[in-house]
């Protein structure tokens, strides 16, 4: 039933018109996260007015030496540490949704952070870590080195018996539970002190942050996303399902490992750096679902630029909210996105 | 058809077993050769094994065998080499997601890039589907966007290009579902109940273009349950039961009043209409 050509010019220039509009939106986001990072480079507990922080930032030289070193290499490493963690959390969030074909997924659903945080116990209350790496470096090192070793022993158990999500969940979700039960055992064991420092750390951090974890941050997230992005296609065939995936050609298996050491790599190394700051694997790929829809060409980039959105107000707030101190990221990041989360849920208006 | 000997042209399944994890669903199961311009239609009662028949055919399945196409085994074959010629439509229809039809179509173009036809020809030409498969050289040059809207076009739902997945009835996201299929013009469409949502229009829509499709030269199976359909549009009838096929010949060989109550328990009467189709009338059970 042909139609007339008319009809094809029309349709053509509708979707230029939805690209082009995607593509403001992710611009949009993108400036909304630099002005997020702006205000979380502005704000602290130290004694810096938010305007001279700001003029800091510009020009170095109009601080002194104490509040320049402040800016530069206490608050916007910190600023920074956010930014790129929610981004990695949330595109890795936004991986696993699609991988596991489920809303509810996040990084943290197979386990990824309860073996970054029993990697963390190990090194916090027993000393047991990776042999030569920099004590400074231990708790980071060995969540990054637990949470990727879960995410090859999940693969490993998913050879048995073929990798489609409902196996992967369940074996995921068993990883979670042997995970958690050998944490509360070293808790148990463990002195005061120590159980301190583990509930802390797990609350999620920026504590450590450092232009060192900046720095790694920025690497992972730059080396991932371009492979993250190459499967971009192959992601949006698999929302429809894997037969219909395998029926396009897509070597779904392949996908799904390829996809899973992507997100350990990202998860592990954002939980390595800030603790488990689990809301925004979840919510920053609804956010970005909810704006750009499911085509992963943007779904992905705007998963990654919700995240660090997200995480970037967070790390604000989770300094302003009690005058004087930093609240754990982790806590504040879930006080923040869920009303912001609701607040688009609910005024969902026609979608882009 | 009766060719046989050394033309080993069209889709032959010989001896294939298929299943899921241990279980076998076809065993020792032979079909074909289906030739270029041909509509062959898979019939039969509920869980007979014609979704794993086809699911075999497109190597979706764990199947053992062999089958061959224009005489290249495909068992065995990667799956981005297989898709390049044969393109499988699964009975499920894609989910109620945020992706327009138009994007939910360009994935299947671009999920896994195939090279220009004009390349791959060579092993799985025969002589009379060239020409066809010719007109395809300029098309697999156009952009995918392009490409992608006359698929939908095709199909006469080009007017829903921009419509949400989610939006769209189930017969519509059929033929999404079919558009899918179409648009990389593969050599053979594989398709599990294309028209089960589809109303009395688009049933003839979908019909015609798989008429078209067949006479472009390429080899075209699907899975329908209206035997009337079957008898009014398909070249061959395959009947399955039980995983075996009982069946397969032109419509009046393999509908006849018998063998339906030996496979459906269903007593009917087969008529040739004044038009000269045949037509299942359902008498009742037993
Ligand atoms: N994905 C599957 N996993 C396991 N068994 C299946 C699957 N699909 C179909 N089967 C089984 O294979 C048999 C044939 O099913 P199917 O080929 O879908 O029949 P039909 O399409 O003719 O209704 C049924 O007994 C069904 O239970
Ligand atoms: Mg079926």
């Amino acid at each position: 039933m042909p139609q007339p050509a008319e009809a094809t010019v029309a349709v053509v220039d509708a979707y230029a018109a939805l690209y082009r509009r995607r593509l403001a939106l992710l611009a949009a986001m993108l400036v909304a996260t630099a002005v997020a990072l702006t205000l979380d480079v502005a704000t602290g507990p130290s004694d810096l007015p938010v305007a001279d922080a700001l003029r800091g930032l510009l020009d170095p030289g109009a601080l002194s030496p104490a509040q320049a070193f402040i800016v530069r290499d206490v608050r916007l490493p910190a600023a920074l540490t956010a930014l790129l963690v929610g981004a990695a959390l949330s595109l890795s969030g936004a991986e696993m949704q699609t991988i596991l074909n489920n809303p509810l997924a996040s990084p943290f659903t197979l386990g990824v952070s309860a073996a970054a945080t029993l990697g963390a116990a190990l090194a916090i209350a027993l000393g047991i870590a990776i042999p030569g790496v920099p004590e400074a470096w231990l708790v980071s090192a060995n969540a990054f080195a637990f949470a990727l070793a879960s995410v090859f022993l999940l693969q490993a158990l998913g050879r048995m018996r073929g990798t489609g999500p409902e196996t992967l969940v369940l074996f995921g979700i068993a990883l979670v539970f042997a995970f958690n039960a050998l944490v509360g055992l070293i808790q148990f064991l463990s002195s005061q002190q120590a159980l301190q420092q583990l509930v802390f750390w797990s609350l999620g951090s920026l504590g450590a942050a450092n232009w060192t974890s900046a720095g790694v941050l920025a690497l992972v997230v730059t080396l991932v996303f371009p492979f993250s992005y190459a499967a971009r296609w192959k992601m949006t065939a698999l929302t429809m399902g894997d037969e219909r995936a395998r029926a396009f050609g897509v070597a779904v298996d392949r996908l799904r490992f390829a996809s899973l050491v992507r997100i350990s790599l990202l998860a592990a190394v954002a939980v390595a750096f800030a603790g488990t700051i689990g809301f925004v694997g979840l919510v920053g790929p609804h956010l970005a679902r909810l704006l750009v829809g499911e085509d992963h060409r943007f779904l992905l980039p705007a998963s990654a630029l919700a995240g660090a959105l997200v995480l970037s107000l967070a790390s604000t707030a989770s300094k302003l909210v009690v005058p004087g101190a930093v609240l754990p990221l982790g806590i504040v990041t879930s006080l923040v996105g869920v009303p912001a989360f609701l607040a688009l849920v609910v005024g969902r208006r026609e979608r882009l | 058809m009766s060719s046989g000997g050394v033309s080993s042209g069209g889709l032959v399944a010989e001896r294939i077993t298929a299943g899921y994890g241990r279980r076998d669903v076809l065993s020792d199961v032979s079909l074909g050769p289906l030739s270029s311009g041909e509509v062959t239609m898979l019939v039969g009662p509920n869980a007979a094994g014609k979704s794993t028949l086809l699911r075999a055919l497109a190597g979706l399945v764990r199947v053992s065998g062999s089958v061959r196409l224009d005489g290249q085994e495909l068992v065995g074959l990667p799956p981005r080499r297989r898709a390049r010629h044969v393109a499988f439509m699964p009975q499920s229809l894609p989910g109620s997601l945020d992706l327009t039809a138009l994007e939910a179509v360009l994935s299947a173009l671009l999920a896994v890039p195939q090279p220009p036809r004009s390349e791959s020809g060579g092993s799985t030409d025969d002589g009379g589907s060239e020409g066809s498969a010719g007109s395809d050289r300029s098309s697999a040059r156009r952009e995918p966007t392009e490409r992608a809207l006359t698929a939908l076009a095709r199909l006469g739902i080009q007017s829903l290009a921009m419509e949400p997945l989610g939006r769209l009835s189930g017969g519509q996201r059929q033929l999404v579902s079919l558009a899918q299929s179409i648009v990389r013009g593969p050599r053979v469409l594989l398709l599990d109940e294309p028209t089960s949502a589809l109303d009395l229009r688009y049933q003839v829509v979908v019909m015609r273009l798989l008429r078209a499709e067949a006479e472009a030269g390429r080899i075209v199976a699907l899975v329908v349950h209206d035997l009337t359909l079957a008898a009014r549009w398909a070249d061959r009838i395959a009947l399955l039961r039980d995983g075996r096929i009982v069946a397969a010949a032109t419509p009046e060989e393999a509908l006849t009043s018998d063998r339906l109550r030996e496979v459906y328990g269903v007593r009917t009467r087969v008529e040739r209409c004044s038009r000269g189709t045949l037509q299942v009338i359902v008498d009742g059970e037993g």
